[in-house]
């Protein structure tokens, strides 16, 4: 981890460091207490240092390569799911989109490193060398969906190669056009370099129409005219992969022998560029590593396939030749040291794809490319192939991995979460511990966290999602969002603990808080028999307000037989009966009093108990207005029964 | 209405629309088109994005379709970016208040006001209202934004549960409703004058009138279905200002008779997971899009629904019925959608997989 000169100073001040891990980094903080003597120490104590892995990859480049090669690898699940597996072509294709994002995120890396300005050098470098690893990671992706992806007829995998070549090799057009626009271009340094390049590279038209360029051409034509015979008449170049082998290799053979023969004949002794030319069209191996051509190549593999071309041109990829070939012209280029990129292309060519993996994984410092390599390998049945038992555990590993690289981003949770579902042994348990460390940051992020959830059957964690953002209403007094969180996980206890909030507040304030909340809770109050007691308790408010007082009567006897009401509130709810006991139109029948006085009668127990302790507490005025409610509520149930009684009694 | 399962069958698409995707480096919760020079023709060709949970949040002016020079360069018909300004909170709305300037809801209670020049193509912050909603020490994120009818004044609602009219010249706000709702205010509409509609969390829309003094609303609507319904949000019909659509959470979509306070004219269980935008379009008000959590983008058809009478074909139980013409333009995507908007011919939405699409050239009857 490069750390900024700032950060390292910061530290280096630290006298007793320590860590804790923080999301996806480290905060880093010095416990020794500042001393009152160490004045130059007065600054920077107390300093909390925040460190973070991998921070700087992250640019709209490598988002927007997460991005499209998700969408990409979900088809590829999908596919794979599928009753017959992930058939070939689906595979292929597959492979290609994801060469093609490889290819749009280096073209971008390219543009943003011009557009940084001077200043942010750093920066720049950074880009720089993101784009060399992921141009380095396109070659090999490239060359591997060559060899274990395509299903190639015969003759069509020296094409392919040359292909590879071509579209990975620097480009050579400013040369070109540098030769061309050159008064005289065979005296060019570089032009026998360009012409060899094109015809290793199996640019064929190419390499003619610059030959016709050397002065020659017009003076001594027939040499140059013999060598654009040669060259135009050589097959290999569009085979359609309709021809056997056996036809291939004889029009080969054929016309080899043509060029062995214009070679010893003669025909180009006058210019010894062309002979040289001449004896690698016949293949020979000392012409091949010839000092001039292996110079007009700029990468080892260059030479590797304009070898093949001519020494073994319908070579499966499965032949020795190829590694061979491969080793020589990697000890002709020997920079020393072997790099990497070479050693993970050679173990491509080999077929070694565990150590392709080995390599690619401990070279490639992010983990997209093993992923979402392995994943294809695993689904096109490579990895069984090559004797990996193993092989869908070493996917689901790399996958794991990737997973939680892409984890280090807070944007990119929803991705993160899914890549995990693709993971059958260990993704759950991943997801489950990190779908609780994901910042609730508002309403909305909570739902779509809450969604996901509900997607990967994390019930658990859905309910702490809703505990989480209830309680934090809670806390800021919005006791309406609390409920409506609790209401929408189901959660039966918090709603009951919420609506007794609500009606302690109801006893203190006198009103109700929330009351649009209130009003309309429709049958979502039977979540909880203290909510739908809230809910009912509020009805009977406003039935009283509006002046239905047999209906509201009725409610709060309902409310009292129903045994929904807790007993701490059965006080309240005899106190809002002695209003509708004492009004001039009777609203009780003789039922609805009985059963009162049978609540009252339970209550009165406890009152006269605590009259006992009445000597014992300071507060005796309160136990005093008790009281007074307890006899008036007496005498009023009293009078309203014998009212009943006469009501009901039949007429005289 | 028929509360009950709706058999929603989408119609494939007979002739593929075209559409372009450009991957924006970030999540994109809002998109708005800016609204057409009055009078002329030619539709809007600048919208604007807003980005969401993200370390460094930006509001991004595009172009569609490119400019020519912008065209070759890049070798496709993507849209262009003009501008962008960077800022650490979420974007949560986003509304143009006319040609040239733009009011942006933030996640940390604030309003920023921004404008843009089209002629240097720049966007320059103008005005910010800090901390509108929630309390002082303890901010919450101002979640909708609307545009008073017939000025540039801003309604603004956050998850405090308040409403705050805002003037462009006034720093402080105009007028504030405390305890306008007890949960979170999630969508506004503020096309009728004097009449502000407010949607919450907890699947009430309420109707405040501006004219009298704002210590009630002038009327509370809700959705009472069995189980816990938030609305995501609500928007009118252009032509007939009574009818509203809501689109709620579990993916149902309410239509409502404003004019009938009791219950909605139909409830439609249309999508799966949470509707975020529902919309009519302005000139074609028989087009209806929806934009969902599950990655879907609808585009309702009821041109070939009767209407009876006065009423609208929306309100007819036809539709509750799933007897209307539905495509889907995003079937493969799997990524929340999370808004949408359309001027006259292009449909722009932004998703959760850091990608704008623009479906071009929609049939529109």
């Amino acid at each position: 981890m490069a750390l900024q000169e700032g950060t390292q100073f910061y530290i280096r001040q630290m006298r007793t460091m320590r860590a804790v891990w923080k999301d996806f980094g480290v905060v880093v903080y010095d416990t020794k207490n500042k001393s009152r003597d160490d004045k130059s120490a007065k600054v920077y104590s107390g300093a909390i240092v925040e460190l973070q892995w991998e921070s700087s990859k992250w640019n709209s480049a490598t988002r927007k390569l997460v991005n499209q090669s998700y969408v990409h690898f979900v088809r590829l699940q999908e596919a794979a799911a599928g009753p017959n597996g992930a058939q070939a072509d689906v595979l292929v294709k597959c492979s290609r989109h994801f060469r093609a994002i490889l290819h749009e995120c280096v073209l971008e890396l390219k543009k943003i490193a011009t557009a940084t300005d001077g200043d942010a050098e750093a920066d720049r470098e950074s880009y720089v060398y993101q784009c060399e690893l992921f141009s380095m990671m396109e070659l090999i992706w490239h060359l591997c969906e060559i060899l274990y992806l395509e299903v190639l007829p015969v003759g069509c995998l020296i094409q392919q190669l040359l292909e590879w070549v071509r579209w990975h090799s620097t480009p050579y057009e400013q040369l070109q056009h540098d030769i061309i626009s050159a008064p005289c271009p065979e005296e060019h340094e570089h032009f026998w370099h360009l012409v060899y390049k094109l015809i290793l590279q199996g640019s064929i038209r190419e390499a003619r129409d610059v030959l016709r360029l050397h002065s020659f051409a017009h003076n001594s034509p027939k040499v140059f005219e013999s060598m654009d015979e040669l060259l135009a008449k050589m097959p290999m170049m569009y085979s359609s992969g309709m021809a056997s082998k056996a036809e291939l290799l004889r029009s080969w053979q054929e016309w080899r022998g043509e060029c062995c023969r214009r070679r010893d004949r003669g025909d180009f002794m006058l210019v010894p560029e062309l002979q040289l030319l001449c004896q690698v069209l016949c293949g020979e191996e000392d012409a091949l590593l010839d000092k001039s051509i292996v110079e007009s190549c700029d990468e080892w593999y260059e030479l590797m396939v304009g070898q093949l071309l001519f020494t073994s041109p319908l070579v499966l990829s499965t032949d020795y030749d190829v590694v061979a070939t491969a080793e020589k012209c990697l000890g002709v280029f020997d920079a020393g040291g072997g790099a990497v990129r070479d050693k993970i292309l050679l173990s491509a060519l080999q077929g070694d794809i565990m150590n392709l993996i080995t390599l690619c994984s401990a070279s490639i410092s992010n983990w997209w490319f093993v992923a979402h390599l392995t994943t294809i390998f695993h689904h096109s049945g490579i990895l069984l192939a090559s004797q990996l038992e193993y092989g869908f555990k070493l996917s689901e590993f790399l996958i794991l991995e990737y997973a939680s690289s892409i984890m280090s981003h807070p944007s990119l949770w929803p991705i993160a979460l899914d890549y995990l579902s693709y993971c059958p042994t260990q993704g759950r348990h991943y997801q489950s511990m990190y779908v609780e460390r994901i910042p609730l940051t508002s309403e909305r992020k909570a739902i779509k966290v809450l969604r996901a959830c509900n997607q990967y059957q994390l019930k658990e964690e859905a309910k702490t999602v809703c505990r989480v953002m209830a309680m934090r209403a809670y806390r800021s007094g919005r006791l309406g969002v609390a409920l409506s969180w609790s209401l929408r996980s189901k959660d039966a206890a918090f709603a009951a603990s919420l609506a007794e909030k609500y009606f302690d507040s109801y006893q203190s304030l006198g009103e109700f808080m929330d009351l649009d909340l209130l009003d309309h809770l429709g049958s979502a109050m039977l979540l909880s028999n203290k909510l739908a007691f809230l809910g009912k308790y509020r009805e009977f408010h406003r039935l009283y307000g509006n002046g239905e007082f047999v209906a509201a009567g009725q409610l709060l006897v309902q409310l009292l037989v129903s045994n929904i009401v807790p007993m701490k509130f059965w006080m309240t709810i005899l106190t809002d009966a002695l209003p509708l006991l004492e009004l001039e139109s009777q609203v009780f029948n003789t039922e609805q009093t009985y059963a009162l006085a049978h609540f009252l009668r339970q209550l009165s127990p406890i009152a006269s108990q605590s009259l006992d302790h009445a000597a014992a507490e300071q507060d005796t005025s309160s136990q005093d207005g008790n009281n007074n409610k307890v006899s008036l509520l007496w005498l009023a149930l009293v009078r309203n029964l014998s009212r009943a009684m006469l009501e009901a009694a039949p007429s005289l | 209405w028929a509360p009950g399962p709706g058999v929603f069958v989408l119609v494939p698409l007979l002739r593929m629309a075209e559409w372009v995707v450009k991957y924006v480096g970030h999540k994109v919760s809002k998109v708005r088109w800016r609204p057409q020079l009055a009078g002329s023709i030619d539709p809007s060709n600048i919208f604007a994005s807003g980005s969401w949970d993200d370390v460094v949040n930006r509001v991004c002016i595009w172009r569609f379709p490119a400019t020519a020079k912008a065209a070759d360069e890049e070798g496709l018909n993507e849209p262009e970016l003009v501008c962008a300004q960077t800022g650490p909170a979420d974007i949560m709305d986003l509304v143009f208040l006319n040609r040239d300037h733009l009011a942006c809801a933030l996640s940390d209670g604030s309003v920023a006001v921004f404008s843009y020049k089209e002629a240097v193509g720049t966007l320059s912050h103008v005005r910010d209202w800090k901390k509108v909603h929630g309390q002082k020490d303890l901010p919450s994120p101002c979640t909708s934004l609307g545009v008073l009818a017939g000025s540039a004044n801003v309604v603004s609602g956050g998850e405090d549960g308040r409403l705050n009219i805002l003037r462009l010249d006034d720093q402080r706000p105009y007028a504030t409703i405390a305890t306008a709702d007890s949960s979170t205010i999630t969508g506004l509409d503020c096309s009728i004058p004097s009449e502000v509609l407010a949607s919450s969390s907890n699947g009430m829309l309420k109707v405040w009138d501006l004219r009298k003094p704002p210590s009630k609303p002038a009327r509370i609507l809700a959705i009472e279905s069995g189980d816990y319904t938030s609305i995501n949000g609500v928007s009118r019909h252009p032509n007939q200002p009574n009818l509203v659509v809501l689109g709620c959470c579990d993916g149902s979509l309410c239509f409502w008779d404003l004019r009938q306070e009791k219950m909605p004219a139909s409830l439609c269980h249309a999508h799966t997971l949470d509707v975020w935008e529902a919309k009519f379009h302005r000139s074609y008000p028989d087009q209806l899009f929806t934009c969902c959590q599950d990655g879907s983008l609808w585009h309702w058809d009821a041109s070939s629904v009767e209407g009876s009478g006065q009423r609208s074909s929306w309100l007819s139980g036809a539709i509750a019925c799933g007897k209307v013409d539905i495509v889907n333009h995003l079937p493969h995507n799997t990524l929340s959608v999370n808004s949408c908007d359309i001027e006259s011919r292009h449909l722009v939405c932004g998703t959760d997989g850091e990608a704008i699409f623009v479906i071009m050239d929609l049939n529109l009857n």
